[in-house]
């Protein structure tokens, strides 16, 4: 079972399954397989904050709706 | 030998003896380039502060070497500008690689760094940050660590100079390694191709990924978790990101920074530099000036109405200093503490209505101080289509801080809902040109993606530095076209030239803009500076309504002489020029109407 980043649930950790092609994710840590917390969400059309291993990051609305996650175990 | 397709770069080859300082964006390459060479480059708490290189000179066993600032990158992928600009560094055969690890992004540090060694340059590596790294609860073996990387690892805090000297003496010794054994691998746990990731022609063709595994593995083992409670500035940091209450905090912030400056700058003005000049400096001049003899137009030239000696002091010192200096000191503030991303973060919806993305809204910030850096600044976009918009937002909507504060000493001591209405109509030039360019330029926007740095509290000298970098910079850069501004005033009054031309403009300036004919002075001044373009109107008697449309005109007018070179240099001759005549055409275009609507208002009530 998997979901975009963009609607899952935040305060949770998930993998994820896979990513669109945007080098700029890959080269900050956002790839398949890595495990990512949703932090937050911004309402009326804006990104998520997701946290990685050891760095914060904020992921524009379109692309992380292409980004596929499923929850971690 | 590496395995890596150089290819030759004669810019890049250009100096030899070359060290490179390299590592992500925002781990505090440019402050250990302040310190190690003098050379005072803006940093502040937000990625791409350096757009392109800076270089100055390191001197290290006796040898002076050049230290370029590489711009921070996240990978070497060349997938953008800065990456380009970083691979040519290191296709140029330089001598050491100063490598600036995060402590508190230990995983992605190593990766990039694991990328950087490929490349069998000899490396000395700085742990920095290790500040922040301790407060979160992050402890970090440096002897594993420089085990693992096989490379000498130094814990640094850059901003208070804390191991520095260790860094040097670190790179004096990795230097003289490398002049008796030119050949020796001067790695410890790889050889050379042994860990070498993709280039093309290599057979091993890893991915990123691995580099990432890699990283992972090597920070799990080098870092143990201390059980520290999260302090109190992190709490702030992850409270500032939330909407809730992100948002509020964000304005409040905003608020209070307005009201420092707005109010600080008004008091220093009335309190202080009103009577300096009016009471003091400009009495002094009219004394010396009418003990000596000379034709009356000359007299008036120098300390008439318009005079060099009394516009200079009025103008530059009482009108425009006080508020540079505030914007510099709140302003520096917030971009050392990692408020600004945040900001980005939190109002990208709000930015993307308008067609461009969250991290657009730093440069706009920027542009409130001075629309030269912020255009350099808007490098960092990644459609040429998001730069053209937000440099034109910057240009016809931004008002720098010079000009805003000739706007406050205009408008305030009128009114205060004069000042609200006038930056209410700039706010809708805002919306109209986002929309308007969006619409416009072919392309697209890319969505927002931005790191979000640790919250930090500016350390004192590193903050005070830059403060007086920033306004020494304005000083030498302002005061020039502003000292001509004021002679060529001082010239047009007191000759009758200006009579000349108001005569001549008349009909746009008093019929159709409403404005007294002498207000022709600020259409010529404004092509110079932004502010000269408002000074001019604090001599006239104005109606209110006459405040408002001269305002508004000068705030959408010509972006001054030194932007249009910006644009000139970084875009084309054309953008400057459409900008230019595009501002010139809005601003009487809009200030006309606006006059119209008054006049009618004024009838029908």
């Amino acid at each position: 079972m998997s979901d975009n980043l963009y609607h899952v649930e935040k305060g949770k950790e998930y993998i994820v399954v896979d990513t669109p092609d945007l080098k700029l994710l890959s080269s900050m840590g956002v790839f398949e397989g890595v495990k990512i917390r949703k932090e937050n969400i911004y309402k009326f059309g804006g990104p998520v904050s997701v946290s990685l291993a050891t760095r914060k990051i904020a992921i524009g609305k379109e692309v992380a709706e292409k980004i596929l996650v499923k929850e971690a175990v | 030998m590496s395995c890596h397709e150089v290819s030759f770069n004669k810019e890049a080859l250009r100096s030899e003896n070359q060290i490179l300082l390299m590592g992500a964006p925002n781990v505090g390459k440019s402050v250990f380039f302040s310190c190690l060479t003098n050379i005072h480059v803006i940093s502040s708490n937000y990625t791409g502060t350096t757009v392109s290189y800076m270089e100055g000179t390191l001197p290290l066993n006796g040898t002076a070497y050049t230290l370029i600032d590489v711009p921070g990158t996240y990978s070497l992928t060349a997938t953008s500008e800065a990456e380009d600009v970083a691979i040519r560094f290191l296709s140029g055969n330089p001598e050491a690689i100063l490598f600036v690890l995060n402590a508190a992004d230990l995983e992605g540090s190593i990766k990039l760094a694991l990328e950087v060694l490929d490349y069998n340059i000899p490396m000395v590596a700085a742990l920095n940050l290790s500040d922040v790294a301790q407060r979160q609860g992050k402890e970090i073996n440096v002897k594993l660590l420089e085990q693992e990387l096989g490379i000498p690892i130094v814990p640094t805090i850059a901003v208070k100079k804390q191991g520095l000297n260790e860094l040097k003496e670190k790179l004096e010794e990795v230097l003289s390694r490398k002049n008796r054994s030119k050949t020796g691998p001067f790695r410890i746990s790889y050889s050379d191709c042994a860990s070498c990731a993709g280039c093309s022609g290599c057979p091993k063709g890893t991915s990123a990924l691995t580099y990432w595994e890699r990283a992972k593995k090597i920070a799990a083992v080098s870092v143990k978790k201390t059980d520290a409670a999260p302090s109190k500035l992190d709490r702030f940091g992850d409270a500032l990101l939330r909407p809730w209450p992100g948002i509020l905090l964000s304005i409040l912030i905003v608020l209070i920074s307005l009201g420092v400056v707005v109010g600080a700058g008004k008091a220093m003005r009335s309190v202080l530099l009103l009577p300096l000049v009016n009471q003091g400096i400009v009495p002094l001049f009219e004394r010396l000036f009418s003990s000596i003899a000379m034709p009356e137009m000359l007299n008036n030239v120098l300390i008439g109405q318009y005079g060099i000696f009394r516009i200079s002091f009025e103008w530059i010192l009482a009108l425009v200093m006080p508020y540079v200096i505030l914007f510099q000191l709140v302003f520096s503030f917030l971009e050392d503490s990692g408020i600004l991303p945040r900001m980005a973060v939190l109002f990208d919806n709000i930015m993307s209505k308008l067609g461009v993305q969250g991290g657009s809204l730093i440069h706009i910030m920027l542009g409130f101080g001075c629309a030269v850096p912020a255009i350099i600044g808007t490098r960092t976009a990644t459609t040429r289509k998001e730069r053209l918009i937000v440099t034109s937002i910057i240009c016809f909507a931004v008002p720098c801080i010079s000009q805003t504060g000739a706007l406050i000493s205009l408008l305030a001591d009128y009114s205060y809902w004069m000042l609200l209405a006038v930056f209410l109509t700039g706010a809708m030039v805002f919306v109209l040109i986002s929309r308007l360019t969006g619409k416009m330029l072919k392309g697209k926007v890319d969505p927002l993606v931005i790191e979000i740095p640790n919250l930090l509290i500016p350390e004192r000298k590193t903050y005070f530095k830059k403060f007086f970098v920033r306004v020494k910079e304005f000083l030498v850069d302002a005061e020039g076209p502003m000292l001509i501004a004021v002679v060529i005033a001082a010239l047009l009054a007191e000759t009758g030239v200006l009579a000349g031309i108001s005569s001549f403009l008349k009909p746009l300036v008093s019929g159709w803009l409403g404005l007294p004919a002498e207000a022709s002075m600020s259409l010529i001044l404004g092509i110079i500076r932004r502010e000269m373009s408002v000074a001019p109107l604090l001599t006239m008697e104005l109606t209110g309504l006459q405040m408002y449309v001269g305002a508004v005109v000068s705030f959408v007018y010509v972006p001054c002489l030194s932007v249009f070179g910006i644009l000139a240099k970084e875009f084309n001759l054309k953008v400057a020029l459409s900008i230019a005549a595009g501002t010139v055409f809005l601003a009487l275009f809009l200030g006309g109407v606006l006059n119209h609507i008054g006049i009618f208002l004024q009838i029908l009530f």
